[in-house]
Parts: C-alpha cells; sequence; structure tokens
C-alpha cells in the first residue's frame, strides 16, 4: 500500500512539474531575433507571418532570409504567430520545397545556445527566443513598431 | 478511336496485368544497355558523387530534400491480382550560390530505376533550372521546370504532400513522362519564366507567366520548330488567406499527335476554414489538327473535366478525405465520359511519414468500358 502512494505521489508531481514547464514555456515573452549586421529594427506581424510560411524569402535590402526556430518555443510560437500546429506548418513547407520553391524552410535549433550561435553567424538569419535568453549578440526586433515588454506587443 | 484513346489513357494511368507480364517477361531476358541508358547511369553516377561532396557544404546553401512511396493496389479487373509498386524517389537538391541566384535540381526513379524507359521504368530529371531572384516579386527562371498549371503540376506527385495517392484524373496520364501526346498540358516545360509574388495590403497576387519548347516530335526537351509553348498562372488570395483562386492557361504548337495545336485553360479554388480543406478544379482543353501548311483540317477535339475535394484534420494526423472527379475526352461525342469517387484517410504518423488508404469507384458511360473499384494503400515519406 505505501509503495502504491509513493508511486501515485511519484506520478501526481510529475504532472505538476510537466504542467509547470509547460505553463512556462507557452507563457515566456518570445522575441524577435536577427543578426546584428542586419538593418532592420521593426518586422511587421503580417511579414513575419509570411516568413515563417515561405512567401517572404528576402529582407527589404535584398538579403536572402534564413528562417529559425527554437525547438522548445515551436508550439507556442506558432500558436501565437499563425494559430497553427508545427505539423501544420511542415506540410506547407513540405509542399514549397517539393514545389521547386526557393524558399529556405526554417533551421531547426535545440535550445538558446544554439539561436544565439546560429543567429551571430548567419548574417541573413531570424528566429524567436524566449526574451529572458537574449544576450548582446544579437538584435531584437520590434514587432508592428511594439517591443516585446510594450502593452500589446503581438507575441505576448 | 475514342474508346481506344479511353482505353490508351486507362492503361496507362492504372499498370495493366498485361503490361506487367510483358515487364516481367522482359525482366527475364538479357538486358543490353543502350547509349541513352549508359548516359542515364553516368549522369546518376555524376550526380551521387556531386551529392557526397556537396553534402560537406550544407551549411553554405546546399540542401538536399526527397520523398519516396510504396503502393500496394488492387483493382477489380479480371485478372484479379494486387501488386506493389514504389511509384517515386525523388532526390531534390537547392544550392543557393548567393542571395540572388538559386540553382534547383529533382531526380526521379520511377518503378525502378534500373529498367529501360519504354517499360514504363525509369530515371529522370524532373527539373533543373537557375532562378534568379531580384525580389519575391521578380524572380526568373531558365531551365528545365514542373508547367505551373493548376494546383497539381507543380506539386506534380509529391505523395507526402498531395492529399490521394493519385493526381485528379483532369491531369490524364500525368504520372507517365515519357507520353506528352495524352496529356491536357505539358508536364515539363523547357525555357524561360518570370514569376513573383505582389502584396497590396493583405491580399496576395502571384503570376508566373512563361516560354517553353512545348510539346514537340521530340518530346520537350528538343523541339526544334519555331512554334514554341507558352503559359502563364496567377493566383489571388484575398486577406486572411482562408481563400485562393487561380487561373492557369497553356498553349502550344507540332505537338506528338502531328501537326495539331493545343491548348489549355483551367480555373481552380482552395478554401481552408480551420480543420476543413476544400478545392476543386475544371480544366478545358482543345486540340485540332493543322495540315503541312499550318491551317486546320477540320478535326477538332474539344475535352474538359472538373473535381472536388473536401477533406477534415482530426486530431490534428487524420484526414478523412473525398473526392469527386468527372473528365470527358471529346465533348462532341456522347457517352465517353468517366467519374471517379475517390474516399479515403491520410494518417500522419509523423509529419514525414503518411499512411494512406484509399477506394476509388470508377464509372464509365462507355458501354464497352467496365465500371471497377481499386484499392490502395500506400506509405508516404518526406526526407
Amino acid at each position: 500500500m505505501t509503495r502504491l502512494n509513493f508511486r501515485i505521489e511519484l506520478i501526481a508531481m510529475a504532472v505538476v512539474a510537466l504542467t509547470v514547464f509547460s505553463y512556462q514555456s507557452s507563457s515566456a515573452q518570445i522575441a524577435i531575433v536577427v543578426n546584428k549586421a542586419n538593418s532592420l529594427d521593426n518586422v511587421s506581424l503580417e511579414s513575419l507571418k509570411k516568413i515563417y510560411i515561405g512567401k517572404i524569402t528576402v529582407f527589404p535590402g535584398g538579403e536572402q532570409i534564413v528562417p529559425a526556430e527554437c525547438a522548445n518555443l515551436r508550439s507556442s510560437f506558432y500558436q501565437r504567430l499563425l494559430d497553427w500546429t508545427p505539423r501544420r506548418v511542415k506540410e506547407q513547407w513540405l509542399r514549397i520545397v517539393f514545389s521547386g520553391g526557393s524558399a529556405i524552410p526554417p533551421v531547426s535549433l535545440k535550445n538558446a545556445d544554439d539561436v544565439r550561435n546560429f543567429v551571430s553567424r548567419t548574417s541573413g538569419a531570424i528566429c524567436f527566443l524566449k526574451l529572458s535568453d537574449i544576450d548582446g549578440t544579437m538584435k531584437v526586433l520590434a514587432v508592428d513598431a511594439l517591443n516585446p515588454l510594450d502593452k500589446g506587443y503581438p507575441l505576448k | 478511336m475514342v474508346n481506344g484513346l479511353v482505353l490508351s489513357w486507362h492503361r496507362q494511368i492504372y499498370k495493366t496485368q498485361d503490361s506487367r507480364q510483358q515487364e516481367e517477361s522482359m525482366a527475364g531476358r538479357k538486358r543490353i544497355l543502350s547509349p541513352g541508358s549508359v548516359i542515364k547511369k553516368l549522369n546518376l553516377s555524376i550526380f551521387i558523387i556531386l551529392l557526397i561532396f556537396s553534402s560537406a557544404r550544407s551549411q553554405n546553401g546546399f540542401r538536399v530534400y526527397g520523398f519516396f512511396d510504396l503502393e500496394m493496389k488492387y483493382m477489380d479487373l479480371a485478372p484479379k491480382n494486387w501488386t506493389f509498386d514504389q511509384n517515386h524517389l525523388n532526390v531534390i537538391s537547392i544550392y543557393s550560390l548567393d542571395d540572388h541566384f538559386t540553382f534547383i535540381n529533382e531526380m526521379e526513379w520511377q518503378h525502378d530505376s534500373d529498367h529501360s524507359a519504354d517499360m514504363g521504368r525509369s530515371l529522370e530529371w524532373e527539373r533543373a533550372f537557375v532562378e534568379y531572384k531580384y525580389s519575391d516579386a521578380l524572380r526568373i527562371i531558365a531551365g528545365k521546370f514542373l508547367s505551373p498549371f493548376g494546383l497539381y503540376n507543380e506539386r506534380h506527385s509529391a505523395t507526402p504532400s498531395i492529399i490521394s495517392t493519385f493526381l485528379p484524373i483532369i491531369y490524364r496520364d500525368h504520372e507517365h513522362w515519357h507520353s506528352n501526346a495524352g496529356k491536357t498540358f505539358s508536364k515539363y516545360s523547357t525555357g524561360v519564366g518570370v514569376l513573383g509574388s505582389i502584396y497590396s495590403g493583405s491580399w496576395e497576387g502571384k503570376y508566373h507567366l512563361y516560354l517553353s519548347n512545348g510539346r514537340g516530335p521530340q518530346q520537350d526537351q528538343s523541339d526544334n520548330n519555331v512554334d514554341k509553348g507558352m503559359g502563364t498562372r496567377l493566383t489571388l488570395a484575398p486577406p486572411g488567406a482562408f481563400l485562393k483562386l487561380g487561373f492557369s492557361a497553356y498553349r502550344d504548337r507540332n505537338g506528338n499527335d502531328g501537326n495539331s495545336r493545343q491548348r489549355a485553360i483551367g480555373f481552380d479554388i482552395e478554401l481552408d476554414l480551420d480543420d476543413l480543406h476544400m478545392e476543386g478544379e475544371a480544366i478545358r482543353n482543345h486540340f485540332e489538327e493543322l495540315d503541312i501548311n499550318g491551317i486546320p483540317d477540320g478535326v477538332f477535339t474539344s475535352g474538359g473535366g472538373y473535381y472536388i475535394l473536401g477533406n477534415y484534420v482530426l486530431f490534428d494526423s487524420i484526414k478523412p478525405f473525398a473526392r469527386y472527379e468527372y473528365y470527358d475526352e471529346n465533348r462532341k461525342m456522347n457517352n465517353d465520359a468517366i467519374s471517379i469517387y475517390t474516399c479515403g484517410i491520410n494518417i500522419s504518423v509523423t509529419p514525414k511519414v503518411i499512411l494512406k488508404g484509399e477506394t476509388h469507384f470508377h464509372r464509365f458511360q462507355m458501354d464497352s468500358m467496365r465500371d471497377f473499384e481499386m484499392y490502395v494503400s500506400s506509405l508516404a515519406v518526406a526526407f
């Protein structure tokens, strides 16, 4: 009986931990980051949507966009940006690639360290990251002229 | 004649038992490599070597994608039999030379890489073109590309990204690259094109204009006559991206069926409402024979058809779908149309591995054609 209780407690703790973890990642403040050399300071929400579904492939200056995605934020980011699941985003990209489109599908990055490395090395990179994970190696873009801490920021 | 055309088309889309037996007997014979097959094997070797060397540069703009499928098919036609078929193994490579130039290449093994093309098995270059991108609104392509016609020609037979295992009947014998004459339009175009996306507020418009060799007596790749193929595809999506309207047109002259003039137009619509997806297309095509002076000799065939398809997404990974198709090969003839009812289900095991199961009910107006059913299960993998 004691062993059974212990197991139930263990399962309950795991469920609570998972809930807290998923809440944290789903409620995290998401910022859009680009390479520091990128001249862009602001991106419209509409353009951001188009970038992540392959409809806009170059920055205003003519540079090829290389979108990237941070794996542990993928679900909440696509939910907030497009109201799509990651599976639907993948399907969209499969269609583009198999139809001969030259847009570059998002590069999948495991964690914040990988995002920082990738964005700081790739001039055309654009990615999303938790605001708390951002350092001085990259530039944060305003979305619809609102910064991540502003009221009404679209990716809250 | 029409009966013959229907039969011919029918044989080309769904490999009959006769052709399979013929292939099997061919396979038993001593194989002699023709110069063409030697060149294809050489091309394959060069491509694989390039892939190996290029993989080290994957971080520098070289990307490789692909897909393959395996079908299990049963047809309710005598002699009743079922078969496995690996329809496609496609490898797509994209090399971004810089911010403006991109090279796109796609190679397809159809059914089997190791047999001659006249048995319907082949190694084929699906696409090989260079793209110059000035901006998203202005791109120029040059080379061999899939003619942008309708919803599916550019998606061609990429089974992980199409809903049914088979393309709609209005694309006719599209699956078989080696027969251009029976197509509503040329599957491939070798030439140049200009395309782009234009945005106005939340409206999105796309255009694609192209000029190509068209269908010539020596296949589309080597049409040395002065009559070229040309076409366009235009799409418009109003704000919200739930609706997309498309228009396609294609014309060429001097096709495989002797001196002739062929043209086709198509309209398509896609509607996405949350988990519900609807799409439909209608195509009209015209074929006109010309005499040696290029003047129409009075033989004129006009065909057309349409389909509607709906699917619904359940639990993010299960897609039941239904499709109704109608095609009339020659509108001047009575009782030569075909209708196909298809219902099926796609299950995404992962976003890149899809199991498909579907049933097709073929119904012919022509008395000499027997109605039949076809059951297909397939596995489609994107990589």
